[in-house]
């Protein structure tokens, strides 16, 4: 009777060793918000250094001037669009690559406000410095599409981009550019939709040479 | 000689050769069925959204029947189950979850039931043929920058997310955060989920006004969260200090903005997303096997500026 009460209960220990009827799990997330699991995947980073040092700084993309687009715009803005832009996502804003020589005229936190002359009417143009946001510098070129990637990756590409742009090209221009500096320029632009007046383009910068 | 009778042979073996044989009457073929699998009817967005894949499927000459999955993720598989086992022709798909729904797709996929996904994403490159996505992250930047102009590159603020299975929930989290966190003196003071719904919101937002009286606003990954968290403050007679943010763009919510009740949302276009959904499953059934495997419907920032051209 012991000797099988001590068997039945070796077994008890032995299943409950491999089959555990719970796990002590640590509880992990950042103090004081919803654990996500939906993270953007760990090469991206990478990907968007290459892209911009592959791509972007080379001459494998081809800009517009962008007196020419600011005219085209000023005529038809859809046609001008479309002759000069692209724009991945249906019904979405347009997306340019420009390059140029300007003039600088004002410096706020935001950035550089260029100056090009009569041509450019009553166009606000600002080249970034501050903070950089949108997806311009990823989708101006039309080189990378939405279906090679998760959203997350693809969004996340988007930030890291931007963040190349402030880093690389941003931090030298906040510290050099003066008032009256000429510079020469590539860009991805994009109108500049939160403040609405449909003639203010935002320009992240992707190499620039003060004159 | 032979050349008339052998041309007559072959006619009649391809369906008659003259004189009057005797054939049944012509039934009229049955359209194709094409199903509509949403996440849930109980909110008027994905009314929405069904009702228009219906309408364009039933365009491009299908019949179509809507599933309600009731945000069950349950309910959904036992939806793909009956509809690949009553010879559907294809799956316009609004998911419950992104990781969870993925069998589902996979699952009629298999089966020689193409799926293309609207509104929300799967965690998969090939269970769906196609998915059309809005694009959350760019439209919750856009809030975002917004919401920096707004409030001030100072405060305190709260978040309200959607279904934490959801990438919808957080793309749009996500791109919000991409401006709000470059400002190191925004504090998020709390975040919690509220599922989409504008009670929990109510919920919850009272608990936090208790706990963080001092907020100047509040995001919220869809309407009807900012329409409870609205009711909250209203309640707690913070209304008119507290800046509300919400997404999708529902009538409710630019009436609120016309209102000066709320500060922004970003219209979501779900007409758009079912018709391509449904153009793109019309084509793939005709054999166009060129579709895009992801494409992004654009969402749009309504405020004061806009928001009274918008009211229906």
């Amino acid at each position: 009777m012991t000797y099988r009460l001590a068997l039945t209960s070796a077994l008890v220990v032995v299943l409950l060793i491999v089959f555990p009827p719970f796990h002590i799990r640590r509880i992990d997330g950042h103090a004081g918000g919803v654990a996500n699991d939906h993270a953007a995947s760990a090469d991206v980073a990478h990907s968007a250094a290459r892209f911009w040092d592959v791509s972007l700084t080379t001459q494998q993309v081809h800009p517009t001037d962008w007196l020419v687009l600011i005219e085209a715009l000023q005529e038809d803005p859809v046609q001008g669009s479309g002759r000069y832009g692209r724009r991945p996502a249906i019904g979405g804003p347009w997306f340019y690559l420009l390059s140029g020589e300007a003039r600088v005229v004002s410096i706020d936190a935001r950035g550089l406000w260029l100056g090009g002359g009569a041509g450019l009417g009553d166009w606000r143009v600002l080249l970034q410095t501050g903070p950089i946001f949108g997806s311009a510098l990823r989708d101006a070129t039309g080189l990378l599409r939405l279906e090679d990637f998760s959203s997350f990756d693809f969004n996340e590409l988007g930030a890291q981009l931007n963040r190349l742009s402030e880093t690389r090209v941003g931090a030298v221009l906040r510290r050099d550019a003066r008032v009256g500096s000429q510079l020469e320029f590539v860009a991805a632009g994009r109108l500049d939709s939160v403040s609405g007046d449909g003639h203010t383009l935002l320009l992240a910068p992707i190499r620039v040479t003060l004159k | 000689m032979l050349r008339p009778i052998m041309v007559c042979m072959l006619v009649a073996l391809l369906g008659g050769c003259g004189g009057e044989t005797a054939s049944a009457p012509a039934r009229p073929t049955p359209a194709p069925r094409i199903a509509i699998v949403v996440s849930t009817l109980n909110n008027p967005w994905f009314v929405v959204l069904a009702n228009t894949a219906r309408a364009e499927a039933q365009r491009h000459g299908y019949t179509a029947t809507i599933f309600d999955s009731q945000n069950d993720p349950a309910k959904e598989t036992a939806h793909f189950e009956n509809i690949v086992a009553s010879g559907y022709r294809a799956v316009l798909f609004d998911a419950t979850d992104a990781k969870g729904s993925v069998l589902n797709a996979t699952h009629a996929s298999r089966a020689g039931v193409p799926v293309f996904t609207m509104d929300r994403e799967i965690d998969s490159r090939d269970a769906a043929v196609s998915q059309v996505i809005s694009d959350n992250y760019a439209g919750a930047e856009e809030v975002g920058e917004y919401f920096v102009q707004q409030v001030g590159e100072h405060g305190r603020y709260v978040e309200l997310l959607g279904l934490v299975g959801d990438n919808n929930t957080w793309n749009r989290s996500r791109g919000f955060h991409s401006v709000v966190d470059r400002y190191p003196g925004l504090h998020m003071v709390a975040q919690q989920s509220a599922d989409f719904d504008r009670s929990r919101a109510l919920d919850i937002m009272e608990s936090v006004l208790q706990a963080h009286p001092d907020i100047q606003a509040v995001f919220c990954g869809n309407d009807a969260m900012a329409l409870g968290a609205y009711q909250a403050l209203l309640g707690a007679g913070r209304a008119q200090d507290v800046k509300v943010f919400g997404f999708d763009g529902s009538q409710d919510a630019i009436r609120a903005i016309a209102e000066s009740k709320m500060s922004a949302t970003a219209m979501q276009y779900p007409q758009v997303m079912a018709a391509t959904a449904a153009e793109f499953a019309d084509r793939y059934l005709r054999g166009d096997r060129k579709l895009p495997r992801r494409v992004a419907v654009a969402v749009d920032l309504v405020t004061s500026r806009n928001a009274a051209s918008l009211r229906q």
